[in-house]
Protein backbone atom coordinates (compact mmCIF):
# COMPACT_ATOMS: atom_id res chain seq x y z
CA UNK A 1 0.00 0.00 0.00
CA UNK A 2 2.09 3.13 1.65
CA UNK A 3 5.44 1.43 0.28
CA UNK A 4 4.90 3.06 -3.41
CA UNK A 5 5.36 6.29 -1.79
CA UNK A 6 7.79 5.58 1.04
CA UNK A 7 10.08 2.55 -0.15
CA UNK A 8 12.10 3.37 2.79
CA UNK A 9 12.49 0.65 4.76
CA UNK A 10 14.00 -2.92 4.00
CA UNK A 11 12.09 -6.32 4.42
CA UNK A 12 14.89 -7.15 7.37
CA UNK A 13 14.05 -4.03 9.40
CA UNK A 14 9.98 -4.51 9.33
CA UNK A 15 10.10 -8.32 9.70
CA UNK A 16 12.37 -7.95 13.20
CA UNK A 17 11.32 -4.46 15.00
CA UNK A 18 8.96 -4.82 17.84
CA UNK A 19 5.41 -3.05 17.78
CA UNK A 20 6.50 -0.82 20.42
CA UNK A 21 9.79 0.29 18.47
CA UNK A 22 7.64 0.92 15.13
CA UNK A 23 5.51 3.20 17.14
CA UNK A 24 8.72 5.35 18.63
CA UNK A 25 10.03 5.30 15.08
CA UNK A 26 6.81 7.05 13.60
CA UNK A 27 6.42 9.25 16.21
CA UNK A 28 10.36 10.64 16.15
CA UNK A 29 9.76 10.32 11.96
CA UNK A 30 6.40 10.93 10.72
CA UNK A 31 7.35 8.79 8.27
CA UNK A 32 4.20 6.85 7.14
CA UNK A 33 6.30 3.36 6.30
CA UNK A 34 6.38 2.69 9.98
CA UNK A 35 2.27 2.87 9.92
CA UNK A 36 2.45 0.40 6.90
CA UNK A 37 4.02 -2.07 8.86
CA UNK A 38 1.69 -2.07 11.86
CA UNK A 39 -0.53 -2.24 9.33
CA UNK A 40 0.56 -5.02 7.76
CA UNK A 41 0.94 -7.14 10.54
CA UNK A 42 -2.75 -6.54 12.36
CA UNK A 43 -5.08 -5.32 9.47
CA UNK A 44 -6.25 -8.88 9.38
CA UNK A 45 -6.72 -9.55 12.55
CA UNK A 46 -8.16 -6.69 13.30
CA UNK A 47 -10.70 -7.25 10.34
CA UNK A 48 -11.40 -10.60 11.46
CA UNK A 49 -12.22 -9.35 14.87
CA UNK A 50 -14.78 -6.99 13.06
CA UNK A 51 -16.33 -9.16 10.93
CA UNK A 52 -16.49 -11.91 14.21
CA UNK A 53 -18.54 -9.10 16.25
CA UNK A 54 -20.46 -7.04 13.60
CA UNK A 55 -21.48 -10.05 11.38
CA UNK A 56 -21.22 -7.76 8.02
CA UNK A 57 -18.42 -7.67 5.71
CA UNK A 58 -19.04 -3.82 4.81
CA UNK A 59 -19.57 -2.91 8.21
CA UNK A 60 -16.41 -4.86 9.20
CA UNK A 61 -14.72 -2.96 6.17
CA UNK A 62 -15.81 0.41 7.80
CA UNK A 63 -15.05 -0.31 11.02
CA UNK A 64 -11.33 -1.38 10.28
CA UNK A 65 -10.92 2.10 8.25
CA UNK A 66 -12.09 3.97 11.30
CA UNK A 67 -10.07 1.88 13.44
CA UNK A 68 -6.62 2.32 11.75
CA UNK A 69 -7.31 6.10 10.94
CA UNK A 70 -8.24 6.36 14.91
CA UNK A 71 -5.08 4.65 15.37
CA UNK A 72 -3.01 6.92 13.17
CA UNK A 73 -4.32 9.47 14.58
CA UNK A 74 -3.90 8.68 18.24
CA UNK A 75 -0.59 7.01 18.26
CA UNK A 76 1.00 9.98 20.10
CA UNK A 77 -1.38 8.79 23.03
CA UNK A 78 0.03 5.41 22.85
CA UNK A 79 2.25 5.33 26.49
CA UNK A 80 3.66 2.02 26.02
CA UNK A 81 2.25 0.64 29.47
CA UNK A 82 0.64 -2.78 27.43
CA UNK A 83 1.75 -4.34 24.63
CA UNK A 84 0.64 -2.43 21.27
CA UNK A 85 -1.21 -4.86 20.25
CA UNK A 86 -3.42 -5.19 23.69
CA UNK A 87 -4.02 -1.23 22.99
CA UNK A 88 -4.91 -1.82 19.54
CA UNK A 89 -7.47 -4.51 20.29
CA UNK A 90 -9.25 -2.17 22.97
CA UNK A 91 -9.83 0.40 20.66
CA UNK A 92 -11.11 -2.84 17.82
CA UNK A 93 -13.32 -3.73 20.90
CA UNK A 94 -14.60 0.03 21.74
CA UNK A 95 -15.35 0.46 18.37
CA UNK A 96 -17.19 -2.52 17.53
CA UNK A 97 -19.50 -2.35 20.54
CA UNK A 98 -20.18 1.46 20.31
CA UNK A 99 -21.33 0.01 16.84
CA UNK A 100 -23.56 -2.39 17.91
CA UNK A 101 -24.68 -0.18 20.34
CA UNK A 102 -25.71 2.50 17.96
CA UNK A 103 -26.92 0.05 15.38
CA UNK A 104 -29.35 -1.35 18.20
CA UNK A 105 -30.07 1.87 20.12
CA UNK A 106 -29.59 -0.24 23.39
CA UNK A 107 -27.57 0.53 25.47
CA UNK A 108 -27.72 -2.62 27.70
CA UNK A 109 -25.88 -4.49 24.77
CA UNK A 110 -22.93 -6.35 25.51
CA UNK A 111 -22.21 -5.20 29.31
CA UNK A 112 -26.32 -7.12 29.61
CA UNK A 113 -27.52 -9.53 32.56
CA UNK A 114 -24.43 -7.96 35.31
CA UNK A 115 -27.70 -8.28 37.96
CA UNK A 116 -27.20 -12.22 37.53
CA UNK A 117 -23.74 -11.36 38.92
CA UNK A 118 -24.57 -14.16 42.08
CA UNK A 119 -25.48 -16.79 39.89
CA UNK A 120 -23.93 -20.01 40.82
CA UNK A 121 -22.30 -21.65 38.25
CA UNK A 122 -20.54 -24.25 40.22
CA UNK A 123 -19.51 -25.86 36.89
CA UNK A 124 -16.21 -24.79 35.86
CA UNK A 125 -15.14 -25.15 32.13
CA UNK A 126 -11.41 -25.81 31.93
CA UNK A 127 -9.68 -23.51 29.85
CA UNK A 128 -8.17 -26.04 27.72
CA UNK A 129 -11.91 -27.61 26.80
CA UNK A 130 -12.10 -24.29 24.87
CA UNK A 131 -9.07 -24.31 23.35
CA UNK A 132 -7.82 -27.50 21.89
CA UNK A 133 -11.55 -27.47 20.52
CA UNK A 134 -11.05 -27.55 16.43
CA UNK A 135 -10.34 -24.82 14.10
CA UNK A 136 -13.82 -25.77 12.00
CA UNK A 137 -15.92 -26.33 15.24
CA UNK A 138 -14.77 -23.17 16.84
CA UNK A 139 -16.15 -21.06 13.85
CA UNK A 140 -19.10 -23.14 14.09
CA UNK A 141 -19.68 -22.07 17.56
CA UNK A 142 -18.33 -18.71 17.88
CA UNK A 143 -20.76 -18.11 14.90
CA UNK A 144 -23.64 -19.54 17.42
CA UNK A 145 -22.71 -17.75 20.82
CA UNK A 146 -24.11 -14.46 21.51
CA UNK A 147 -22.16 -11.37 19.99
CA UNK A 148 -21.21 -10.30 24.25
CA UNK A 149 -20.44 -13.64 25.07
CA UNK A 150 -18.15 -14.14 21.77
CA UNK A 151 -16.13 -10.78 22.53
CA UNK A 152 -15.28 -11.92 26.35
CA UNK A 153 -14.22 -15.09 24.85
CA UNK A 154 -12.01 -13.57 22.06
CA UNK A 155 -10.20 -11.04 24.58
CA UNK A 156 -9.50 -13.84 27.08
CA UNK A 157 -8.44 -17.08 24.41
CA UNK A 158 -7.42 -14.85 21.00
CA UNK A 159 -6.28 -11.75 22.42
CA UNK A 160 -4.83 -13.43 25.74
CA UNK A 161 -5.87 -10.12 27.78
CA UNK A 162 -6.15 -10.03 31.57
CA UNK A 163 -9.38 -9.80 33.30
CA UNK A 164 -8.50 -6.15 34.45
CA UNK A 165 -7.79 -5.26 30.63
CA UNK A 166 -10.85 -6.86 29.73
CA UNK A 167 -12.65 -5.05 32.86
CA UNK A 168 -11.16 -2.10 31.04
CA UNK A 169 -12.40 -2.22 28.33
CA UNK A 170 -15.99 -3.17 29.09
CA UNK A 171 -16.20 -0.66 31.92
CA UNK A 172 -16.67 -3.40 34.44
CA UNK A 173 -14.95 -4.97 37.90
CA UNK A 174 -12.75 -7.68 37.84
CA UNK A 175 -15.40 -9.98 39.15
CA UNK A 176 -18.17 -8.97 37.01
CA UNK A 177 -15.80 -9.76 34.13
CA UNK A 178 -14.84 -13.41 35.77
CA UNK A 179 -18.00 -13.89 36.22
CA UNK A 180 -19.04 -13.17 32.45
CA UNK A 181 -15.98 -15.14 31.39
CA UNK A 182 -17.67 -17.85 33.33
CA UNK A 183 -20.89 -18.18 31.76
CA UNK A 184 -19.80 -17.40 28.30
CA UNK A 185 -17.84 -20.66 28.80
CA UNK A 186 -20.98 -22.23 30.23
CA UNK A 187 -22.57 -20.76 26.30
CA UNK A 188 -19.51 -22.52 24.47
CA UNK A 189 -20.25 -25.76 26.42
CA UNK A 190 -23.84 -26.00 25.73
CA UNK A 191 -23.76 -24.96 22.01
CA UNK A 192 -20.84 -27.09 21.63
CA UNK A 193 -22.95 -30.73 23.33
CA UNK A 194 -25.94 -29.61 20.76
CA UNK A 195 -24.28 -29.53 17.84
CA UNK A 196 -21.71 -32.62 18.31
CA UNK A 197 -22.64 -34.90 21.55
CA UNK A 198 -20.23 -35.37 23.97
CA UNK A 199 -17.27 -35.82 21.11
CA UNK B 1 3.50 -25.42 24.18
CA UNK B 2 -0.16 -25.74 25.30
CA UNK B 3 -2.61 -25.88 22.22
CA UNK B 4 -4.81 -22.64 21.29
CA UNK B 5 -6.92 -22.94 18.70
CA UNK B 6 -8.64 -19.73 19.03
CA UNK B 7 -5.03 -18.20 18.02
CA UNK B 8 -5.15 -20.56 14.81
CA UNK B 9 -8.12 -19.19 13.78
CA UNK B 10 -7.28 -15.85 14.06
CA UNK B 11 -4.23 -16.32 11.41
CA UNK B 12 -6.57 -18.26 9.88
CA UNK B 13 -9.20 -15.14 9.59
CA UNK B 14 -5.78 -13.08 8.58
CA UNK B 15 -4.46 -14.98 5.78
CA UNK B 16 -8.60 -15.42 4.35
CA UNK B 17 -8.92 -11.62 4.45
CA UNK B 18 -5.49 -10.12 3.14
CA UNK B 19 -7.04 -9.13 -0.15
CA UNK B 20 -9.79 -7.32 1.70
CA UNK B 21 -7.02 -5.37 3.91
CA UNK B 22 -5.15 -4.03 0.73
CA UNK B 23 -8.24 -2.43 -0.23
CA UNK B 24 -9.02 -0.81 2.90
CA UNK B 25 -5.32 0.04 3.36
CA UNK B 26 -5.63 1.95 -0.15
CA UNK B 27 -8.33 3.94 1.01
CA UNK B 28 -6.22 4.82 4.26
CA UNK B 29 -3.75 6.07 2.24
CA UNK B 30 -6.00 8.07 0.50
CA UNK B 31 -7.46 9.46 3.48
CA UNK B 32 -3.66 10.05 4.17
CA UNK B 33 -2.79 12.06 1.49
CA UNK B 34 -6.11 14.34 1.71
CA UNK B 35 -5.45 14.87 5.58
CA UNK B 36 -1.50 15.38 4.30
CA UNK B 37 -2.48 17.81 1.62
CA UNK B 38 -5.01 20.02 3.30
CA UNK B 39 -1.92 20.02 6.89
CA UNK B 40 0.55 21.07 4.07
CA UNK B 41 -1.77 24.22 2.74
CA UNK B 42 -2.44 25.13 6.22
CA UNK B 43 1.05 25.46 6.90
CA UNK B 44 1.73 27.70 3.82
CA UNK B 45 -1.22 29.78 3.68
CA UNK B 46 -2.18 29.78 7.69
CA UNK B 47 0.91 32.16 8.99
CA UNK B 48 -0.22 34.60 5.83
CA UNK B 49 -4.20 34.58 6.25
CA UNK B 50 -3.11 35.58 10.05
CA UNK B 51 -0.91 38.16 8.62
CA UNK B 52 -3.67 39.72 6.62
CA UNK B 53 -6.63 39.58 9.68
CA UNK B 54 -3.81 42.04 11.94
CA UNK B 55 -2.99 44.36 8.80
CA UNK B 56 -6.75 44.85 8.45
CA UNK B 57 -7.52 45.28 12.42
CA UNK B 58 -4.54 48.06 12.18
CA UNK B 59 -1.66 46.29 13.28
CA UNK B 60 2.01 45.15 11.65
CA UNK B 61 2.36 41.74 11.26
CA UNK B 62 6.01 42.28 10.87
CA UNK B 63 5.98 43.94 14.23
CA UNK B 64 4.46 41.43 16.04
CA UNK B 65 0.77 43.14 15.60
CA UNK B 66 1.80 46.42 16.23
CA UNK B 67 1.55 49.25 13.86
CA UNK B 68 4.57 51.51 13.38
CA UNK B 69 2.90 54.71 14.37
CA UNK B 70 2.25 52.72 17.86
CA UNK B 71 5.92 52.38 17.92
CA UNK B 72 7.24 55.78 17.76
CA UNK B 73 4.63 57.11 19.56
CA UNK B 74 5.89 54.47 22.66
CA UNK B 75 9.40 55.11 21.71
CA UNK B 76 8.59 59.47 22.01
CA UNK B 77 7.03 58.27 25.64
CA UNK B 78 10.13 56.98 26.45
CA UNK B 79 12.33 59.23 26.04
CA UNK B 80 10.26 62.25 25.40
CA UNK B 81 13.30 64.71 25.12
CA UNK B 82 15.49 62.19 22.27
CA UNK B 83 16.18 63.32 19.07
Amino acid sequence: MINLLYPLLSKDISSTISDEDVVKEYLATSNVAYFDILYKRYSGKVFGKCISILKSESAAEDATQDIFMKILLNLSKFSGKSKFSTWLYSITYNFCIDTIRRRKKDKSVLVDDMSMEHDTADDDIEDRFLMETNVKRLKVILEKVPTGDKTILLMKYQDEMSIKEIGGILGKSESAVKMKIKRAKQKFKKIHHEIYGNN
Amino acid sequence: MRVNNFKELEREQASAYEQKTEKIGNSIQSNVNVFQFFGEIVELYFSKVIGMFVSVSGGSPETGGISNADKSRKKQQKYPNGN
